[in-house]
């Protein structure tokens, strides 16, 4: 089915985007598109303007030193071989080939889907994402960036630019689904450092622990600076079950993404 | 709102109406053997080639693809040939709905120099065939990329 009738602009600049968003209520950004388009075409939404900032290159940048910086433009492929190893890792699991050619990271930010994969990942990078609006610059922490089921702190008329984290160290992601590109039952995502087999700092981050991506953080808890065996292990997975408060949907029951949140989080620790 | 799309070499200029998407332009085009198969980016039977990456072209505004280049099926160099020659020769297709999404996620696999059969399952699973279950697929692709 087609999208309801749009009328449609490609800036060129970040300033000339703004400009424009701010200037129409019924506005919204199309960048990759891969979420939005099914659900204007699934006529779950609409919008009188459509701003492309496809062709924005302010948007478009990928920095690796002792910090990553990545623009919000960034397609989910770039990602498949990113010098940071845990990006790589979350990247190769989003969708499918199709999806990750045209997705990009601000736009799965964005959305905030309760099953996004970088909105966990972001989560476990303790990642501060760049948001622009005309009246400037501003910085959100992921933890305050994600505000509920496809909600977020972005006011109206504001992009995200892009988002700065630290490679982690250690990382590690694990998900499930019913076929490789589907959307997770549960996934749980790691970063952290460890010395001598101990645990130094870690964040944790699930999806189907909540009706959003959210940390665990009682998990975090028991691990912080504790050695990294069985034991320890077992303890975390038992906190992770019983701070997670899963949905049950189509895809999983409840209990099922209980179970299978701690079966992740167990693999995650064991591939760090 | 006027757009150009090169399509398997030829340049194409159309008027579009901004909601319209990319299978749809195509295929008045003439390009009939880029599929509408489920429409809501999940088959696969869409898939073309854009600027070198497949895309679900019922999942793409022919206004994003202003300027692109666009190979379909019919874009028919030695390595299309060679997946088109080993999918017949595998019995790699059935109905043939799939057929053209099967063969250009191939096509971008064998371009980039795929190494296994586990990125080759991984490679083709955007892409659903409801009728010959993969194995012939896979076999297909193993056999053009030399594996």
């Amino acid at each position: 089915m087609y999208p309801p009738v749009f009328e449609y602009v490609r800036p060129a600049s970040l300033g000339e985007a703004l400009r424009i968003l701010e200037g129409r209520e019924d506005a919204a950004p199309i960048a990759g598109g891969q979420s939005l388009i099914p659900l204007l075409k699934l006529r779950a939404i609409s919008y009188g303007l459509l701003v492309d900032i496809n062709r924005i290159p302010e948007l478009r940048y990928a920095r690796y030193g002792e910090v990553v910086e990545l623009g919000a433009l960034t397609r989910h492929y770039e990602l498949e071989e990113s010098p940071c190893p845990f990006l790589r890792q979350v990247a190769v699991r989003i969708g499918d080939v199709q999806i990750r050619s045209l997705g990009t990271l601000g736009g799965s930010l964005a959305h905030a889907d309760p099953f996004g994969d970088w909105p966990a990942a972001m989560l476990a990078l303790g990642a501060v994402v760049e948001v622009a609006g005309v009246a400037g610059v501003r910085e959100v922490a992921i933890d305050d960036f994600i505000k509920g089921p496809y909600s977020t702190a972005l006011e109206r008329g504001e992009l995200i630019v892009g988002v700065r984290f630290k490679c982690p160290e250690r990382g590690a992601y694990v998900k499930f689904s019913r076929r490789h590109n589907d959307f997770a039952f549960a996934a749980v995502a790691v970063a952290g450092s460890v010395k001598d087999g101990h645990v130094i700092d870690v964040r944790i981050a699930a999806l189907g622990a909540a009706d959003r991506p959210v940390r665990l953080k009682k998990a975090e808890a028991v691990l912080a600076g504790a050695p990294l065996k069985p034991g320890v292990v077992a303890e975390a997975v038992d906190a992770a079950r019983k701070e997670a408060e899963p949905p049950f949907d189509f895809r999983a029951s409840a209990e099922y993404r209980r179970h299978l949140l701690g079966v992740a989080l167990k693999r995650a620790l064991g591939a760090l | 709102m006027r757009i150009s799309l090169r399509v398997n070499g030829v340049l194409y200029e159309v008027d579009v109406e901004p909601r319209r998407l990319l299978v749809h332009v195509l295929r008045e085009l003439g390009f009939t053997s880029v599929r509408v198969g489920c429409d809501t980016a999940t088959c696969g039977a869409c898939t073309v080639l854009m600027n070198g990456r497949p895309v679900k072209s019922c999942n793409v505004l022919a206004v994003q693809a202003d300027g692109a280049e666009i190979y379909t099926i019919e874009h028919n160099d030695e390595v299309m040939s060679r997946l088109k020659e080993s999918f017949k020769r595998n019995h790699a297709a059935q109905c043939g709905y799939c057929t053209s999404g099967m063969l250009l996620t191939s096509y971008h696999l064998v371009k980039r120099g795929v190494k296994s059969e586990v990125e080759i399952v991984e490679g083709i699973s955007g892409v659903l065939c409801r009728c010959t279950g993969y194995q012939n697929v896979v076999k297909a692709v193993k056999e053009a990329a030399g594996l």
